[in-house]
């Protein structure tokens, strides 16, 4: 047993970061074993994260069945609520820092209760996404009042009740955009347009399209924002589109800025927990240990935006993997290699493998571990994986999408040829879009 | 109706509000108009915020002479009103033979000033000092004493301080008429009528229309082209220990730069060299962005700058006829002083409020030192680099200290419940008095939020609550 009395600190066995359906789901999962002191700390004074004001179906996953958003997150609350895990909302982890291997690792919290440390033996991240800003996606133009992201127009509509205004259009075809047709839908809002920089839709085009029929809104692909119309408040848009840069105009007072998730990394800024440059979240292996003994990270922190549910299970499988630790002392690792993906593989998670434990982590499709994402929709690549000089595996695919997850086969890489100080380097060889 | 007072500063940036706190100091009536809602809205805010040795200024213009009386006493200032400052030290980097004769021309400029510890540095020190920059680089003028600002906490904390001392601040004035009357000036503004005995034009870029108004036309004002500033994602924050600077002929309206700001975050700065569209434009335009992550990566090749831009903004900086500083009465009409300034702004604003006061007095203003003045202002508590001591002794005095609101600049309810107390009346006010907003997910989060909080403390509506004044408002509720 840890004995902190003398520290002042707050001794616990492990401390989850961020009640979304990762961390909940740890917490679930972690409960289930008796005696550990468990707590979730969680900056909204709700459990639930993107969940609680998300338009979108999801659920199979974890609970087998298809919830809306805010149903998923209120059947979280309801489940964790149940357990002995100690719940913290509308408390903020300011610091963490690492103790030494071996030892505990300190968070400083506060909340409008106070300001307290405490000492656990295990932490899991799971602190989740946010979207990138207009100026992260070089969206000429002023700054008027108007300009929303999804997650922005959702709270507004959703947790407040609002109608943030009357006509819209929205930026970007990811999934999240069709999330953002649907709320502005229930909030009575028209939408203009929606408008994607790609020729290619970056979602599936099925549902974009159906949504087009249903809702009656046109898609302009292949075009780009030359500027931003009004000062004060949102006037208009200007767009150029097509290879000729045609120009024309959008009048609207709401533009809504979707996708480009990228991990809510900042707490592990300035410490020892590695990031991956490309997935902009902290560099794991398969399961789910970061950099620093005894820190696990899930769910989207690790990639930006994937499905609820697919956060969920992670969020499980890491509380997993830190039983089998109490229970074994140890996961025996053998020998882990690097994985990196090159542009335009936004990311390959997670970066580190073990070839000897593949096949205890080969799951369904529904569960695509390790997964690549695409920075935008291309058209018959080739993707190829290469340790230093040798070719160890390569595909051919009819079509990637954008921001969706693809499995990538590890157990079929020729794990022979690789070397281990190369480490394994995925590419895109060749592609029609 | 009609105010009356004996100063009558007109523009609430730099150098009109640090104007209103040298005088605050004086048995004297005065009184600052600015046509927006706040403070430092127009070149200060969009400033990069530098605090400059000097040595870019020729010998012999009055710029370099305020910037050298204005380093004497800045810390004292930054002391004062408890400002964020951080000297940095500044590295302008030459790659030719051009740009190294520029550094011993810039060399000579600082000298004479009596700039302290210039330095002309080889490869190897600029290697050492600064690993990311580029290895092209044949030397570097290194300049111990530049350092960073915060723009908008300097504007806020000057601004405080000046009305606490009892300047009156009228913001959303806008200044639309001046008639002269029995030796007094007749302000008309779209508020009210003011008198006034002594006007300040501190306009910035509006300063020559100002002087029109009393026929004045012995200046011009220039803006040629806009500049682009772009803040860096959080995960760069150490690329550059110093402020990295390129060299452009001297030329300070043209060059480009790599600094680290008052904060942590990485600023990127260069010259768009398109003209500005009109006085007033300030959008980003298409391209922008590109062009200045090109100008930077002369500086810093190899930094993945593309992906991690959290916010970008652009400004026009004022120039005049003469290219040099203006602090001067009017030829004929004594009573009446143009503040028309080139940057620096921010580094030499102590000494342009102290040299547009003795132009008061030396024009007939009779200004009695007070006894109450009180030089001292606090910054707004926050949880920022507090240790838990005095984290707790914070939350005893207010529990919204806990209440984390903005979770990428770890800004709290108390801070902006004591931003709005202080005269914060618009998300924009806030999110500069705060930062509430400005990280990596640009009020994301936070936007409802901090909404929810001025609607609250200032008994209105949510969808009255405005971005910044006017009719920006954050929703749109209005009938169409």
């Amino acid at each position: 047993m840890i004995n902190m009395a003398d520290t002042g600190s707050i001794p616990l066995d492990v401390a989850v970061i961020g009640g979304g359906p990762a961390g909940i789901s740890a917490c679930l999962e972690l409960s289930k074993s008796l005696n550990l002191k468990i707590a979730l700390f969680e900056s909204e004074t709700e459990l639930g994260g993107m969940p609680r004001s998300c338009d979108i179906f999801f659920g199979m996953r974890d609970r087998k069945r298809m919830y809306m958003g805010p149903a998923y997150a209120k059947k979280l609350d309801s489940l964790i609520r149940k357990t002995s895990v100690e719940i913290h909302t509308g408390t903020t982890v300011l610091h963490i820092i690492p103790g030494n291997p071996g030892q505990v690792h300190r968070l400083d919290v506060v909340s409008p209760e106070g300001f307290r440390s405490y000492e656990s033996r295990f932490i899991i991240l799971a602190m989740g996404c946010f979207e990138s800003s207009r100026h992260t996606r070089r969206i000429a133009g002023p700054r008027p009042a108007g300009i929303f992201t999804t997650g922005t127009l959702q709270q507004l509509v959703n947790l407040r009740r609002l109608k943030p205004g009357k006509r819209a259009v929205i930026i970007g075809s990811e999934i999240v955009a069709l999330s953002s047709v649907l709320t502005l839908k229930r909030a009575r809002v028209s939408i203009v347009g929606m408008v994607e920089e790609y020729p290619e839709l970056q979602t599936y085009a099925i549902p974009a399209d159906a949504m087009k029929l249903f809702f009656g809104f046109p898609i302009y692909k292949d075009a780009s924002i030359t500027g931003i119309l009004g000062n004060n408040k949102v006037e208009g848009i200007e767009l150029v589109r097509g290879k000729d840069q045609e120009a024309f105009q959008l009048d609207c007072d709401m533009i809504i800025i979707t996708g480009r998730f990228r991990p809510d990394s900042l707490l592990i800024e300035k410490t020892p927990i590695e990031q991956d440059p490309s997935s902009l979240g902290p560099v794991v292996d398969m399961d789910f240990r970061t950099a620093v003994p005894n820190i696990f990270a899930a769910g989207n922190l690790l990639r930006g935006a994937d499905m609820h549910d697919l956060c969920a299970v992670e969020g499980r499988r890491a509380a997993r993997s830190i039983l089998r630790v109490l229970k074994s002392g140890d996961i025996d690792p053998g020998q882990y290699i690097s994985m990196r993906a090159k542009r335009p593989i936004r990311y390959i998670v997670p970066q580190w493998i073990a070839p000897a434990h593949i096949r205890k982590h080969l799951f369904s499709k529904l569960y695509p571990w390790p997964s690549i994402q695409v920075e935008r929709t291309l058209k018959n690549p080739v993707i190829e994986a290469w340790s230093g000089k040798e070719k160890i595996w390569g595909a051919s695919f009819w079509k990637l999408i954008a921001n969706n997850r693809y499995p990538m086969p590890v157990e079929r890489f020729d794990w022979k040829r690789v070397d281990p100080r190369e480490g394994i380097t995925l590419e895109v060889m060749s592609s029609d879009s | 109706m009609s105010k009356k007072t004996d100063v009558l500063i007109i523009g609430g940036g730099i150098s009109g509000l640090s104007v209103s706190r040298e005088l605050s100091k004086y048995d004297v009536d005065v009184t600052l108009v600015e046509k927006e809602v706040d403070v430092g809205w127009g070149q200060t805010k969009a400033s990069y915020a530098n605090r400059h040795p000097g040595a870019r200024w020729t010998p012999g213009t009055l710029a370099q002479q305020m910037i050298a009386e204005a380093n004497k006493i800045m810390d004292q200032l930054i002391e004062d009103l408890d400002i964020d400052f951080q000297r940095t030290g500044e590295l302008a980097v030459a790659f030719d033979k051009d740009e190294l004769e520029s550094l011993k021309v810039m060399k000579k400029q600082g000298d004479y000033i009596h700039v302290e510890g210039l330095e002309v540095i080889g490869p190897d020190e600029i290697k050492r000092m600064e690993p990311n920059v580029n290895p092209a680089a044949i030397a570097a003028l290194y300049m111990p004493t530049s350092g960073v600002f915060n723009p908008f906490e300097q504007v806020v904390a000057i601004y405080e301080n000046a009305r606490d001392n009892g300047v009156h601040m009228l913001l959303g004035t806008e200044v639309t008429g001046i008639k002269q009357e029995d030796g007094k000036y007749i302000v008309e503004t779209n508020q009210d009528e003011i008198q006034a005995r002594y006007i300040v034009n501190a306009a910035g870029l509006f300063a020559e229309r100002v002087a029109n108004m009393v026929g004045v036309d012995s200046f011009k004002i220039r803006y040629a082209t806009k500049s682009t500033c772009l803040i860096l994602d959080p995960l760069l924050g150490d690329i550059v220990q110093h402020i990295v600077t390129g060299l452009n002929n001297l030329d300070f309206f043209r060059y480009r730069l790599v600094s680290p700001t008052f904060d942590g975050k990485i600023i990127l700065y260069s010259n768009f060299p398109e003209p500005a569209k009109g006085i007033e434009d300030r959008a980003v335009e298409k391209g922008m962005i590109d062009f200045t992550i090109k100008d930077v990566k002369r500086l810093l090749p190899d930094v993945d700058f593309e992906r991690n831009i959290v916010a970008a903004f652009s400004g026009l900086t004022a120039r005049n006829d003469r290219g040099d500083f203006i602090i001067e009465p009017s030829e004929n009409l004594s009573t009446f002083v143009n503040v028309a300034i080139v940057p620096p702004g921010i580094t030499c604003s102590p000494a342009i409020g102290k040299r547009v006061v003795e132009i008061l007095r030396d024009n007939g203003l009779i200004l009695r030192e007070k006894t109450d003045f009180n030089p001292y202002r606090k910054r707004i508590p926050s949880l920022r680099g507090a240790s838990p001591e005095q984290i707790e002794e914070l939350l005893s005095q207010d529990p919204r200290y806990g209440n984390v609101v903005c979770r990428c600049e770890t800004v709290t309810e108390g801070e902006i419940v004591e931003a709005i107390k202080r005269g914060a009346t618009t998300l924009d006010g806030l999110k500069f008095r705060t930062r509430a907003g400005l990280g990596r997910c640009q009020s994301n989060f936070c936007g409802p939020k901090v909404t929810d909080i001025l609607a609250r403390e200032q008994s209105k509506t949510f969808g009255t609550i405005t971005k910044k004044g006017h009719n920006s408002h954050y929703i749109n509720q209005e009938d169409s």
